[in-house]
């Protein structure tokens, strides 16, 4: 009880003493004091469920590495769902569309660009062009002016990559 | 099959061969035998390839909308072809700074966003704008009610702007500021000052303190040094830009100042002697993102030798 009491206690301090002044820097960041509000929060969830924390030597910067990911986490998303709703209109299926189905969708889009974006960009293209555009390793290998053999061993890397990425221990 | 399955190198390295020759349309029947025993050999081998084509799956079963937006999602990569952006597209900033003065130094442990060496980030602020921010680079930004500013401490950036009529977007440096009135403009900041060069429309440019403030429009570039702001000659704007897709374009330069554009990539330290190497020019591309084999590009065509030494420090040195 203690250990996970303890975690709980410097958690409920950084909140009390900080939480107001977190807020205020993220709206400053934002320029919207409820989404500010709603990413404060999310802040000290982050760190209740990351088993909470010990006292940290300087709470605020601590509290602001936190946010700040979790801002380029938001902007990140809120690119993938813009973009995905722009192709919902350009293919006609945005009438079919519910906030859960954009947001599963913007997920896994999320997903899997993160998986994507470590790979050098050749390799990226030629994956890309192989499972997303169908073509196949002699096409592909045209089309970027290479080798089938060069395409067969990026599309290797491809899928150590994202292999690694999904099940590695990081 | 347990969550937690052994991650073996090797074992990871032929599943990924397998993987790509299943992916392949031309598998011969004796190819197909092979990979079934090297799978019955060791469960791990089975459930590794699995795994690793589940990955290539998740691609297969997106529809044709998803399909699509991945594919603009990638394009708009900044570390890809030059992001066009039909709904925004307003504004770009280029903006370089070399080392500063004390109290921007200060500041740099406490920027939003921060970028080692050879590491390059692409940041979608709150407004929809966009930040490249290239190697080695620290940036702050606030967006308020009135005003869009960011402030680059160090190194490099290039921003596409969101219109917003009601709040102005400036780009901040020791030198001075460059304020948005319309689409793309491109900032430069070394150690002596700030060069600003415009892609599209205009932009206005003021040195701290206030000195009569200059506007540019496309193609123009000017540099703001010791509090004044001076026209320069017509920019190479596509060549400016080559750093925002991983490489460093070079049209006859000095070695030297190569070489100190990629020390900016490369993680440990790179050695030359400036006088040794004076007078030597080259023309080429380089990749930024590989400073070693850009090292070897250079040491090819002008004949300069690449040293690593066991402490990990490169030197370029003249042999002659």
């Amino acid at each position: 009880v203690l250990e996970s009491a303890a975690p709980r206690e410097a958690l409920l301090t950084l909140y009390r003493d900080h939480h107001r002044w977190l807020h205020g820097w993220i709206r400053r960041k934002l320029g919207c004091s409820h989404r500010a509000a709603d990413l404060a929060q999310d802040t000290f969830c982050r760190l209740l469920e990351s088993g909470g924390t010990s006292h940290p030597r300087s709470p605020r910067s601590f509290l602001v590495t936190v946010a700040r990911r979790l801002l380029i986490d938001e902007g990140r998303r809120r690119e993938v769902e813009r973009t995905y709703l722009d192709c919902c209109r350009h293919t006609g299926t945005i009438n079919e569309l519910t906030p859960e189905r954009i947001a599963e969708g913007a997920q896994l889009l999320d997903e899997l660009l993160r998986l994507l974006a470590g790979l050098p960009v050749e390799v990226r293209d030629t994956f890309l062009l192989r499972r997303l555009d169908g073509l196949s390793h002699g096409e592909v290998a045209a089309h970027l002016g290479t080798s089938v053999r060069t395409v067969k061993r990026r599309i290797a890397q491809a899928y150590a990559h994202c292999y690694l990425l999904s099940y590695g221990v990081t | 099959m347990s969550d937690a399955l052994k991650i073996m190198p090797h074992v990871v390295r032929h599943a990924a061969e397998w993987a790509a020759l299943l992916d392949s349309d031309s598998i011969e029947p004796h190819q197909l035998a092979a990979c079934e025993a090297w799978c019955g050999e060791n469960e791990l081998h089975r459930s590794t390839l699995e795994r690793m084509r589940s990955v290539g799956a998740r691609l297969d079963n997106l529809d044709e909308t998803q399909r699509l937006a991945l594919r603009r999602l990638d394009e708009r990569d900044g570390t890809r072809r030059s992001p066009r952006r039909k709904s925004i597209a307003a504004l770009c900033v280029l903006v370089c700074a070399g080392s500063l003065g004390g109290f921007l130094v200060q500041h740099r442990q406490d920027a939003d966003y921060r970028t080692s060496p050879g590491e390059r980030m692409t940041v979608v602020l709150a407004d929809d704008s966009t930040l490249i921010i290239d190697s080695g680079s620290s940036v702050d930004t606030q967006l308020r009610d009135t005003t869009r500013t960011v402030t680059l401490l160090e190194g490099r950036l290039l921003a596409t702007v969101a219109p917003d009529p009601q709040r102005p977007f400036e780009v901040r440096t020791a030198d001075g500021t460059a304020t948005a009135l319309g689409t793309k403009f491109l900032v430069r900041h070394d150690d002596a000052g700030t060069s600003v060069v415009v892609v599209e429309s205009r932009v206005r440019l003021c040195a701290h303190p206030s000195t009569p403030c200059v506007e540019l429009g496309a193609g123009e570039q000017a540099r703001i040094e010791g509090g004044h702001v001076s026209r320069a000659q017509l920019a190479n704007v596509a060549k400016e830009l080559t750093w925002t897709r991983g490489w460093l374009e070079v049209d006859d330069e000095p070695v030297v100042e190569v070489l100190r554009e990629i020390a900016r990539y490369h993680s440990r330290p790179l050695h030359f002697d400036v006088t040794a190497l004076a007078g030597i020019r080259v023309t080429g591309s380089y990749p930024l993102e590989e400073p070693a084999r850009a090292l070897r590009a250079i040491a090819d065509t002008t004949g300069l030798q690449v040293v690593n030494a066991t402490d990990g420090s490169v030197t370029v040195s003249n042999p002659r």
